[in-house]
């Protein structure tokens, strides 16, 4: 029998608390939880309710780890007003035009059957 | 009677928990592990130009980590290097790594002996442990429906900027292979099942070292996990190398 500390019962307690830290603070080794999957789409909605998509910026189109965020739809609508404001300073959405962000969503799966609709009109900025 | 005394299952846990550590591999293991270590901690999170306080920590910790390689007070300097590097664990982008390596860190200091002398095998079981709990909690975590299904493969290569392949179409493509992630995402977390349990036992052991790289190498291709692949397959070198001291037969 070779010892750390001179006693057996004594490196028998160290072994059992670091075995009792390992299974602490093993959850903190998994590398997945959940994924929600986010689709975002953003369109013009002109006169005669003639839609036209808007090309999407790029950190729309990935949105990276939402896993467990229930919230993260209110990160989003400011980052829709922003961008839609900034589009139509751009002259990029005709005048008068409302523009409809469009998310559709689903926790673990591709079904994406939760959708949610963000609407910014012409003249008055709001969601619906 | 002496053979006997062996096959008792107390004399069987004694042995599994301290039987001496032979010494020319556990010098071998020390020195690699600070190697892992210096990779895992690496630090690419310092300002550069670097505050002068913090390059005198760096050297410090290089000082600290060269004179653990070496075998210099191994149980002071492991357990001054670990008091220095737990702060670091929390620094965003590979906690997990630091966390495994400051665990078999902590273990291996803790159960060194202060004499120069070779200690039991308790830290080694640790550190394999440590292994055990790496894949199993990932195996397990990845045990739903939604995974094996390959949904969540799919939808994570959509969302997370580290996927490196795009899995639309629901096939992964590795080289020539084309595999369904129907297929893949089960064979995955199978594979991690394996690698939980098969290190265990002496005769699988160089297998599913072999099976566990490519494994890696294959991960590779498909996410970027960081450094958390050098982590594990370091870990590998608490089974691999020949640790526990043979007993001599009369």
């Amino acid at each position: 029998v070779r010892t750390a500390t001179g006693s057996v019962r004594a490196d028998s307690v160290l072994f059992a608390v670091l075995v009792l830290v390992l299974v602490v603070s093993a959850p903190w080794l998994r590398v997945y939880h959940s994924i929600t999957v986010v689709r975002v789409e953003a369109r013009e909605i002109g006169p005669g309710a003639v839609a036209r998509p808007l090309p999407l910026p790029a950190g729309f189109r990935r949105l990276g780890y939402l896993g467990d965020r229930p919230g993260f739809l209110e990160t989003l609508a400011p980052q829709f007003a922003r961008h839609t404001a900034e589009q139509r300073r751009a002259g990029n959405v005709s005048e008068g035009a409302a523009v409809e962000w469009t998310v559709r969503w689903s926790r673990d799966s591709m079904r994406l059957d939760q959708a949610r609709t963000f609407v910014f009109e012409g003249a008055a900025r709001g969601a619906r | 009677v002496a053979l006997a005394e062996v096959r008792t299952p107390r004399a069987r846990v004694e042995r599994f928990l301290f039987a001496p550590v032979a010494a020319r591999p556990a010098a071998a293991f020390r020195v690699a592990l600070a190697v892992a270590l210096a990779v895992v901690f690496w630090p690419p999170w310092v300002e550069r130009p670097a505050p002068g306080v913090i390059l005198a920590a760096l050297g410090a910790l290089g000082i600290l980590l060269v004179l653990f390689a070496l075998g210099v007070r191994t149980r002071l300097t492991g357990l001054v290097l670990a008091a220095m590097l737990l702060p670091l664990v929390s620094v965003p982008g590979r906690q997990k790594s630091r966390q495994v390596m400051l665990f078999v860190l902590t273990a291996l200091s803790v159960g060194t002996p202060r004499a120069p002398a070779t200690g039991p095998m308790w830290p080694i079981r640790l550190i394999q442990l440590q292994l055990t709990a790496l894949y199993g909690v990932n195996a397990i975590a990845k045990s739903t429906p939604a995974f094996l299904g390959g949904d969540v493969l799919v939808g994570m290569a959509e969302m997370l900027p580290n996927f490196v392949v795009d899995l639309s179409d629901r096939i992964l493509r590795l080289g020539p292979l084309a595999i369904p992630v129907a297929l893949a995402a089960p064979l995955g977390v199978a594979v991690e099942y394996v690698l939980a349990v098969a290190f265990w036992f002496p005769r699988l052991r160089w297998p599913a070292a072999a099976l566990g790289c490519a494994f890696h190498a294959s991960l590779s291709r498909v996410v970027r996990i960081g450094v958390l692949d050098v982590a594990s397959i370091f870990l590998y070198l608490a089974f691999l190398l020949p640790l526990a001291q043979r007993e001599r037969v009369r």
